[in-house]
């Protein structure tokens, strides 16, 4: 079971992140923002309260069950609340899922039976259904019938996974590994995730933000709960840790091949999660997950926020075809593309940034945990692909000539975006035991 | 705040003021890099004053807790051999800097990536802790990634990134191998003294597969075949002067050696045959590239790469002797690499084949002599610094392995058939009196002439540097042995 403290540090984190990032992402009315705010205040607050009485243990059994079934059920309702409203407020709607997806899983995590996630899994699938869906008329089908599938496919392994587990014996293996296939779609683990990168190419940047810097980091490490049921049955965390280094690798060298930014950035996510499901199934997981999670969520976010601006579309509507886009923008806009390479060196786990300590810290536990050394080395050469990968986005961002009457914004939503993102991917980078200690905080058993 | 902390935040600093000067201003970009870079060298020296030359430890050292967790600390410090190694880096760095021609359409770029490029080479230097070499090494290669990139644009560009995947590849071979130390021998820190004594107490077999990974790393910075494809290119792309500083950053391939050797005793010893086999292949295959290089840019990077093999094998033959020589060879080499460089872009600002150019002794006298006396050192020859290192590198390798040091020595001698040729060449061939070609300017003097003074300074009076480097090196031996 997840530890309240792993809920108290990720479930208030996850929802005023939403907030801040609805709050500069959103086109929409006053009003329309004023609501998000209070949806993710309210749940912030909420998480905040519940996930305290819960690890602080102030309170009896009782009450810790009782105040956080009624927080999480508010909070879910009131997300539920936002989701008919998707197809027009892209804040609003953006918000909505993110709280549903997010706390949905965090609360099931929270709880002591394995139901609830695997629920919140099935639950999180539709609602990215229903979002994505919204996305260009070109792609709408597309990314439709690419979550529609992963959904059900999740629902079905997720609760036919439980039942199994309740016969316990030889079952009890099958339906954790079930259960964490169902995890692994959420996740956008390949080959669960093959419909991600046609997703991310559907729908804007900003929905591709929130899916990449919230939903993912919370899925992959909502895994950390069925992996360590999964006790002795150790084929289970080293089947997982496998499937995560393959993923990494894959994704990243297919990331190298294609050439519309918004996929290279879905892959990229999918290398991350790839990461993260290999830090959840090895020692000290769920610390190394969270921290790897928290700086995936600090590169991806820059990233997305990076597509927004150069596309000129800080609601999200758009999405460049070509990496020719990022052309002269140090030129441009030289603060943007220093944030830029910031997050992009992160992401490449390059020294003095948040993924470096992340990625060490990862990579030391998995050692000490006595994972297969090929796990590590391919995790090593993902390191190497995520630096060429980084490579494909510097060289005309800093190298190109800016395209004639092409014009960068200064002081927008989404350059805001990227300036808090690449300042997460430096500090704790620079202060890497804050990071640490915080994860440390938060995987407290 | 100890020095040895300063040297790396001083050039942070320069790169940050960078980012404060006015767009586009040349004078004022290279004004605010000239004073840093001077704080750098100033600090370098005041370091020297400071050292003390007999005592063998690590000196004027700080350690601050980094991540806790896995007992990493920034934990730096001064030995004989990174004080001087790190003093010719500031002296390269300035030199660099003073040079009138680098980035004039990005100078606030250019000078903000080459102080990170020196930050980083300080921080590879002054670490005593392995994590923090670790990440100084990776991070070295970013900056040189961009001031490659800079010159022409995305073309270049391309060959840039291609460099940047390829330094990345080696120096996470060399994670891989502190990873592995670390938790292998179950260390207690990540500290340079208790790896040192958790890495003698690994198998043999363990010894040598790391030790081999440290190799690939100091191999593709030094460079040695087959890891050198991107040296050619690289510095031809970039800048003179910024070529200059990451070609000299080279030498950071003989230090790394060094420390792997001492930290790991049973794989240097396993690996000696055929990593000092390789050193004396690469060596006279590099001079034999730089003999036929049709451009003098090449021909430097070439006999600068021949130098660094013999000095890799001193490195790794563990000779007292040999190990003194290659440092101080490093320091002395690299500058007048360094100082050849930026002696060729003087050249080609006034010729459009520079190797045209005949009779220069007549109308070029400064020039000439600097080209003199910076090649004679590139080629070992006496009264240099170059003669010095080579020549203790050679002598403390002959009695163990003599055909080895025969291959370097005939390298060497490739080397200085190609100085001697060049100079014939450019220096006396027929006078074009019909040619009025200005001799180097005083700025372009300024930052030429510190480096053949450094080089001739170190050939005449050699126990200036050896009197620190000996017993810091005495100190790895008694260590390893």
């Amino acid at each position: 079971m997840m530890t309240p403290a792993l809920s108290a540090f990720l479930a208030p984190s996850a929802a005023l992140a939403a907030g801040v990032a609805a709050l500069l992402f959103a086109g929409g009315k006053r009003g329309e923002r004023a609501l998000a705010l209070f949806f993710c205040v309210f749940t912030a607050a909420a998480a905040a309260f519940c996930a305290a009485c819960g690890t602080y243990g102030a309170g009896e059994a009782w009450q810790y069950s009782a105040l956080s079934a009624f927080c999480d059920i508010s909070v879910a309702a009131l997300a539920l609340l936002c989701l008919p409203l998707a197809a027009g407020g892209d804040a609003l709607s953006s918000t909505g899922f993110t709280l549903l997806a997010g706390t949905g899983v965090m609360c099931a995590a929270r709880g002591s039976n394995p139901a609830f996630l695997a629920t919140a899994q099935a639950l999180a699938m539709f609602a990215l259904t229903a979002l994505f869906s919204g996305g260009r008329e070109r792609l709408r089908a597309q990314a439709a019938v690419s979550w529609i599938f992963p959904a059900v496919f999740a629902l079905a392994l997720s609760l036919f996974g439980f039942s199994l587990m309740r016969h316990g014996g030889g079952l009890y293996g099958a339906g954790i590994t079930l259960l964490c296939a169902g995890g692994f779609c959420l996740c956008g683990l390949f080959p669960f995730g093959l419909a991600l990168p046609a997703v991310f190419g559907g729908a804007g940047a900003v929905r591709c933000a929130f899916y990449a810097a919230a939903v993912m980091p919370l899925s992959a490490i909502a895994l950390v709960f069925p992996l360590s049921l999964s006790g002795d049955a150790a084929a289970v965390r080293a089947a997982a840790a496998a499937l995560g280094a393959v993923s990494a690798t894959l994704a990243s060298l297919a990331a190298l091949r294609e050439p519309r930014p918004a996929r290279v950035v879905a892959l990229a996510v999918c290398a991350s999660a790839g990461w993260i499901v290999c830090a959840a199934a090895g020692a000290e997981s769920a610390r190394a997950a969270v921290a790897l999670a928290v700086a995936h969520a600090a590169a991806a976010g820059g990233l997305c926020a990076a597509l927004a601006l150069v596309s000129g579309d800080d609601s999200g509507g758009g999405s460049p075809e070509k990496m020719e886009v990022f052309s002269g923008l140090w030129r441009l806009s030289p603060g943007a593309a220093f944030a830029l390479a910031a997050v992009l060196l992160s992401n490449a786990g390059a020294p003095f940034t948040a993924g470096f300590a992340a990625r060490f810290y990862s990579l030391v536990s998995m050692v000490r945990a006595g994972t297969n050394p090929l796990i590590c080395a391919a995790l090593a050469l993902d390191a190497v692909l995520a630096a060429a990968l980084a490579a494909r986005f510097l060289r005309p961002a800093f190298f190109g000539e800016p395209q004639a009457d092409k014009n960068i914004p200064s002081g927008g939503a989404a350059s805001m975006v990227l300036a808090a993102c690449a300042l997460a991917a430096i500090l704790p980078g620079i202060v890497p035991q804050l990071l640490l200690y915080a994860a440390g905080l938060a995987a407290r058993n | 705040m100890s020095l040895s902390f300063l040297v790396v935040v001083v050039p942070v600093l320069g790169a940050a003021c960078q980012t404060l000067a006015p767009a586009g201003s040349l004078r004022a970009a290279r004004g605010c890099a000239a004073a840093f870079a001077a704080l750098e060298l100033a600090l370098c020296a005041l370091a020297a004053l400071l050292f003390d030359r007999y005592d063998p430890a690590v000196q004027l050292a700080t350690a601050r807790p980094w991540i806790d967790t896995l007992g990493i600390g920034f934990r730096t410090g001064f030995d004989g051999v990174s004080l001087w190694l790190l003093f010719a880096g500031a002296l390269v760095a300035l030199c660099c800097v003073l040079y009138p021609r680098g980035m004039e359409g990005r100078p606030r770029e250019y000078y903000f990536w080459l102080f990170l490029l020196e930050a980083a080479f300080a921080g590879i230097l002054v670490s005593r802790d392995m994590f923090l070499l670790g990440a100084f090494w990776i991070a070295y290669a970013v900056p040189v990634y961009f001031l490659e990139g800079l010159r022409e644009g995305e073309q270049d560009g391309a060959a840039a990134s291609g460099h940047l995947i390829y330094s990345v590849a080696t120096s996470a071979l060399m994670m891989a191998a502190i990873t592995a130390l670390y938790t292998l021998a179950k260390a207690r820190s990540f500290s340079a003294r208790d790896i040192f004594q958790a890495g003698a107490s690994l198998s043999g077999g363990a010894q040598c597969w790391i030790f081999a990974a440290f190799m690939a790393a100091a191999a593709a910075r030094a460079p040695l075949p087959p890891f050198h494809s991107w040296l050619g290119g690289s510095l031809r792309r970039a800048p003179a002067s910024g070529a200059a500083i990451f070609g000299f950053g080279a030498i950071t391939g003989v230090y790394l050696a060094l420390k792997a050797a001492a930290v790991l005793p049973g794989g240097a010893f396993g690996l000696s045959w055929p990593l000092l086999t390789l050193c004396a292949a690469s060596a006279l295959y590099c001079a034999a590239l730089a003999v036929s290089a049709e451009e003098m840019q090449t021909a430097v990077a070439w006999s600068g790469a021949a130098f660094s093999a013999v000095l890799l094998a001193g490195a790794v033959s563990g000779s007292v002797t040999a190990r003194a020589g290659a440092v101080l060879g490093a320091c002395c080499a690299g500058a007048a690499a360094a100082a050849l460089l930026l002696l060729g872009d003087a050249l080609r600002q006034r010729f459009q084949n520079p190797l045209s150019a005949r009779g220069l002794l007549q109308s070029m006298p400064v020039f000439s002599a600097l080209f003199i006396v910076c090649a004679a050192s590139l080629a070992a020859l006496p009264p240099t610094g170059g003669f010095a290192g080579v020549y203790l590198a050679l002598a403390g390798l002959f009695p163990g392995y003599p055909w080895h040091a025969a291959a370097g020595m005939a390298a060497v001698l490739a080397v200085a058939l190609l100085a001697a040729l060049a100079c014939r060449r450019l220096l006396w061939g027929d006078f074009d009196a019909g040619l009025q070609t200005p001799d180097i300017r005083p700025l372009e003097a300024a930052a030429i002439v510190p480096l053949a003074v450094f080089t001739v300074l170190c050939g005449i009076y050699p126990k200036l540097l050896l009197d620190y480097i000996v017993p810091a090196v005495t100190e790895l031996e008694r260590l390893l042995n």
